[in-house]
């Protein structure tokens, strides 16, 4: 994997850590990030559960289990980028460069990156409801600019594509900028969002 | 925010995990939506193994038969009949449904590899699992096979 030199920042006191974003990322590798991320994630459940709080009100994809579908990741040809700092990746995401177009209005039909999977490591989770702030920000907004970036290396022009979690919308449209294209019924009714330069 | 090679710039980068913070998520949908891990069906592997194990009692098989006939591996088939694989291999879900004389795809949504399209397959899939619960004596055969276990076990707990 290529690996680049990148800082993240510490919640807590808003220092800045260094760490490495790494590229070429398999599909496959998700099975090995999400064994790291388990125990996190197990962990949250419990505080939820004892918190009583609302279903509703999980993070989305904290009941995700992508161990099941080993055979079917180790099939796909796309690949991403990762953030790891102290051998714990704390972000990673895996894009699709030839399978989408765009939906703009002035942009259809042309190619663009397609953000098929992104997440930030369960300890940097915003989960207010148990009073967890999360270790590490920055992270999904460092590997965005990457995907874009990637885009422009692939002469898509910047143009990158998303179905957005309900839980996410708000960050793709007003911190990414991008233009909710509505609900995509072949995506469980996700909202498709789109960026261009 | 602005997107362009700023992520060695110390003021974006914080101005980016200030905004970030703002946001309760970045979690997208797609790669999810695809595999199914979106709305993950809390149906077990058992499921899917009892209905391996209908069918090729149903075509009076043994195993060893049917992962001949399945160009499967025997110890994959004991492990999806146990209900212990939690992932079998496209190939091996292609070749069973392919023994079976049905639809690829609707053998994936039972091994729970792909979401169910139709939702009646996951009511389908507990009724099975519930009516398939066995309530008959043992046949002839099972009960000689439990006995020869039995003695197994009996034998290696004495030699301990």
């Amino acid at each position: 994997m290529n690996t680049e030199a990148i800082q993240i920042v510490r919640k807590s006191d808003r220092s800045q850590v260094d760490c490495q974003l790494l590229s070429n990322l398999k599909p496959s590798d998700l099975l090995m990030v999400e064994r790291q991320w388990e125990p996190a994630r197990q962990l949250i459940h419990q505080h939820l559960l004892a918190a009583g709080t609302d279903r509703s009100c999980w993070p989305e994809s904290l009941g995700w289990d992508w161990k099941r579908k080993a055979p079917l990741l180790a099939q796909l040809a796309i690949g991403g980028y990762g953030i790891v700092e102290s051998n714990a990746w704390q972000a990673v995401c895996l894009v699709d460069c030839v399978s989408h177009h765009s939906c703009l209005p002035g942009q259809l039909g042309k190619p663009l990156v397609y953000l098929d999977f992104i997440e930030i490591a369960p300890w940097n989770w915003n989960v207010a409801e148990i009073g967890q702030i999360g270790i590490f920000g920055a992270c999904g907004t460092i590997l965005f600019e990457r995907v874009i970036e990637r885009s422009f290396d692939e002469g898509f022009r910047g143009r990158v594509g998303l179905h957005a979690l309900p839980q996410a919308e708000s960050f793709y449209r007003d911190v990414c900028g991008m233009m909710p294209l509505g609900k995509d019924a072949a995506k469980e009714n996700l909202i498709y969002f789109e960026r261009t330069k | 925010m602005k997107f362009q090679k700023n992520r060695h710039n110390s003021d974006w980068l914080q101005k980016a995990a200030l905004e970030e913070a703002q946001h309760r998520s970045i979690s997208v949908g797609g790669l999810a939506s695809r595999l199914g891990v979106l709305q993950p069906t809390e149906r077990g592997p058992e499921v899917f193994g009892q209905f391996v194990e209908f069918g090729r009692r149903r075509l009076r098989l043994t195993l060893e038969q049917l992962a001949e006939r399945a160009d499967t591996d025997l110890e994959e088939l004991v492990q999806i009949e146990r209900g212990l694989c939690g992932a079998p291999s496209p190939r091996t879900i292609h070749n069973l449904a392919q023994v079976f004389q049905l639809p690829t795809n609707a053998v994936a949504e039972v091994a729970g590899l792909v979401q169910s399209r139709d939702k009646r397959l996951d009511h389908a899939a507990y009724l099975f699992a519930a009516r398939s619960e066995p309530t008959a004596m043992l046949n002839e055969q099972e009960e000689h096979a439990y006995q020869e276990f039995v003695k197994v076990i009996v034998e290696s707990s004495v030699s301990e």
